[in-house]
């Protein structure tokens, strides 16, 4: 997913505009996160840092050539650091070396904890519904509150989410997406129509993480 | 893909073998793997494995020896080794001058060559014949080279490899930190994290609690406090007679579990003395929570045991925003939530009649919490001399008094405040005759029951204890209004009254002053709250006699009147005394 078209402005008002036609027709009160990243994948850079060593120390060792050893273990050093801060910076390795099973739990694991540290579940009816878009790791995980019954929506329900997941895979831009959240409504009109005395309990105004945090 | 990530795996695991192993064999590795260099080091190495020859070079730029048996040297003090190895306990000396080679032991890999031809590997040979056909293998100890002025190729790829990848990471890195600190790491529509809920507000002023009738508009306060007053008493009847469940609809499950078990005995003789409001918590959208703090006196009975206890508590009552108050005839009435069925049609939570589990809060109060904070096997403390406070502090007025004053005028054009204040000296010389005499029923006609029960607790404290508070020569000697309130069913105002006289406590067995002064007389001031219901009219009575029909209250008046039957101070005709409030307790 290109992070600059998920986290500019347009991609916020539209996400906002979606939210806001979906609320129109359920009670359900639907929020939705972007993060650049569900986990810090430190690991990934170590490992590119050990290969960039690696790289060097192998050649340090067996390539037909004299080295000062004065020299060797700043070379060594200088490698994994530098292979390190590649690591962090680039997305690319992460998604390489990191298992797809392993990146899907990791972004299920951050959107429950979204889900409880924005404070979702505080609807009278707990029919809060998280959809989570990681951007490096291509992925999308819906967490719904209790009062919000999946099987009750049966297929319309997954086939839905089969469709922002599929979104998410592709690295689709935030419109696409925006549009494959739109028919959020309908299984959830049927199952949790909008009642007359519905409020917004969720605020649908875009928060910055950064700020927010603060 | 699952290739490269072991690939990585392996590689870094190789990465830290070499790091560790690099030190410890580096004499004895090709290609330079030495960790000698500009001739300032020396050191000696074994890899033998149960004995080790150990040796000393020296180089031109420094000694070092060890307790070597033979020694080396380096003349270009670039790098010189020494190394010695058997499987027994063979020891090898080596000399070199730009290269190296066994002298003695033909077991012992040499090299013929210079350092330049180290890439060759096939010139590696060994000193004798045992080790020549495998010149092209690695041989089982790698011995060090000794170079001079060919450390440029290490520090050009130093220079050209690991600084640019070092630079070129932390550029990338940069830029990706800028990159992310522009766009921010991510957004929600939704701030993270529930905006921090206010802790609960101590109640400082009862009618704070109005904020209530903003979703119960029939919310009454004086209601409230009636219900709270029937709630306990009967509440603590039931637990101790282990029926907790009569009052099921009103107390949570774990609570009700709980009164049970902290039950010691049947309770009788239950008298609350004080009722505070504590705090109101508004910061669950779906119900309000209120802490009350109790302070009562009972009596608990086990066996023949009888025990009075002094006792103070704090309840927390929950209600469900969407909730309705009770109309005043049922305020004291314990029955479904509900339907209003009987209470024992609720069994288990759920009334039969209507079908509905009223115990969670959603059409009642509902006990959520019980903290008994002191339990003491006494009753208050009543001798000694407690100084008057507040009396000189300047009177609370509500800013609104006058408007709500007039609205009172308009909806009953018979109303006077000198009238009021009229009643007000009938309401304090009946109470200071049945105070000092101990006759407590002569104040009830003009004190609500609540009220009256309070008092009644001091007095019976005082009886309870041989002892008689007297309040003599009581006189009023000025009343200022402070408030008006209003609800849907009872208007109330507050005046504060400044009043003078003797007060002091006598032991009744020998007639001697336990408190205050019989001599000197004492300055006080207190604000009193009267209520009358929001729909009675007429003058304002100044006589002892019923606010309904105007029969003359006899001596030992009941609450209700023995001409017509109307329950003389339950405020429905006139202005009944419900609270009295200490200067330095009033806040308005």
């Amino acid at each position: 997913m290109r992070r600059r078209s998920w986290l500019d402005d347009a991609a916020k008002r539209r996400f906002a505009e979606t939210i806001a036609a979906i609320e129109a027709k359920t009670s359900a009160e639907v929020v939705v996160t972007v993060r650049e990243r569900s986990a810090s994948y430190r690991h990934v850079d170590l490992a590119m840092g050990s290969l960039f060593a690696l790289v060097v120390l192998v050649t340090y060792v067996y390539a037909p050539l004299v080295f000062d050893d004065a020299l060797a273990v700043p070379s060594v050093v200088l490698a994994f650091v530098g292979g390190a801060l590649l690591g962090s910076a680039l997305d690319r390795p992460k998604r390489l070396l990191v298992g797809a099973d392993a990146r899907k739990a990791l972004v299920l694991t951050a959107a429950r904890a979204a889900f409880v540290e924005q404070g979702i579940s505080v609807t009278r009816d707990r029919t809060g519904i998280l959809v989570y878009v990681s951007l490096l790791e291509n992925a999308v995980a819906v967490v719904p509150d209790i009062g919000v019954d999946p099987r009750a929506m049966g297929e319309a329900w997954t086939t839905v989410l089969s469709r922002l997941e599929r979104c998410a895979a592709e690295g689709a831009p935030p419109s696409a997406f925006a549009e494959a959240l739109l028919a959020l409504g309908e299984p959830l009109e049927l199952a949790l129509p909008r009642r007359e005395d519905d409020v917004n309990e969720l605020p649908d105004e875009v928060v910055d993480s950064r700020v927010a945090k603060a | 893909m699952r290739l490269l990530r072991h690939g990585v795996a392996v590689a870094s695991i190789a990465v830290l073998a070499l790091t560790v192993l690099a030190p410890a064999d580096g004499e004895a590795r090709p290609g330079g793997g030495s960790s000698f260099s500009g001739g300032s080091r020396s050191g000696s190495s074994s890899s033998s494995g149960s004995s080790r020859s150990g040796s000393s070079s020296s180089s031109s730029g420094s000694f070092r020896s060890g307790s070597s048996t033979s020694s080396s040297s380096s003349s270009g003090g670039f790098r010189s080794t020494s190394s010695s190895t058997s499987s027994s306990s063979s020891s090898t000396s080596s000399s070199s001058s730009g290269g190296w080679a066994t002298k003695s032991d033909p077991a012992v890999l040499r090299r013929t060559t210079s350092g330049k031809d180290r890439a060759d590997k096939s010139r590696w040979s060994a000193g004798g014949s045992a080790y020549s056909e495998a010149a092209t293998a690695r041989p089982e100890v790698w011995p060090a080279t000794s170079e001079v002025g060919t450390g440029w190729v290490g520090f050009v790829l130093f220079l050209f490899v690991a600084v640019p990848v070092a630079l070129v990471g932390l550029f990338v890195w940069g830029v990706a930190k800028g990159l992310r600190g522009a766009l921010g790491n991510g957004w929600s529509t939704k701030a993270a994290g529930p905006p921090a809920p206010p802790p609960p507000q101590p109640v400082r002023r009862r009618s704070e609690l109005e904020v209530i009738r903003q979703t119960d508009p029939l919310f009454s306060i004086a209601l409230f406090e009636d219900f709270l007053y029937a709630l306990y008493t009967e509440t603590r009847t039931a637990a101790g007679a282990g029926h907790v469940e009569r009052v099921a609809p009103f107390i949570a499950p774990p609570v009700r579990v709980e009164l049970v078990g902290r039950a010691a005995g049947t309770v009788s003789q239950i008298v609350v003395g004080a009722m505070r409001f504590l705090s109101l918590d508004t910061r669950d959208p779906q119900a309000f929570t209120v802490e009350v703090e109790f302070e009562t006196n009972f009596a608990e009975t086990k066996g023949a045991h009888v025990q009075a206890y002094w006792v103070s508590e704090r309840w927390r009552l929950r209600r469900a925003r969407t909730a309705r108050s009770r109309a005043p005839d049922r305020a004291r009435v314990l029955d479904c939530p509900g339907c209003g069925a009987p209470i024992d049609r609720v069994v288990g939570g759920q009334c039969r009649h209507c079908r509905r589990v009223v115990d969670n809060g959603a059409f009642d109060w509902l006990v959520v919490g019980v903290e008994v904070d002191q339990k003491e096997p006494r009753g208050p403390m009543l001798e000694g001399t407690t100084e008057e406070q507040g009396t000189d502090l300047p009177t609370i007025t509500d800013p609104a008094l006058a408007g709500r004053l007039q609205e009172i005028r308009v909806r009953d054009h018979a109303f006077d405040t000198a009238a009021l204040e009229r009643r007000v000296g009938l309401v304090f010389q009946t109470m200071q005759v049945a105070w000092s005499g101990l006759t407590w029923e002569k104040a009830r006609p003009f004190l609500s029951d609540n009220l009256w029960q309070a008092q009644r607790y001091w007095i019976e404290a005082y009886k309870s204890s041989g002892l008689r508070n007297v309040s003599e020569n009581a006189r009023i000697q000025r009343i200022e209004l402070a408030r008006v309130s209003s609800d849907a069913f009872f208007d109330a105002i507050t005046v504060r009254v400044f009043a003078a006289g003797l007060d002091y406590t006598i032991r009744d067995a020998d007639g001697s002053v336990v408190g205050g002064n019989r001599t000197r007389e004492r300055a006080y001031s207190e604000y009193w709250t009267l209520l009358r219901g929001a729909r009675a009219q007429g003058p304002t009575h100044v006589a002892p006699e019923c606010p309904r029909c105007g029969a003359p209250f006899e001596a030992a008046m009941a609450v209700q009147c023995r001409a017509c039957g109307a329950k003389v101070n339950s405020g429905e005709f006139d202005w009944v005394l419900a609270r009295i409030e200490q200067d330095e307790a009033y806040s308005g």
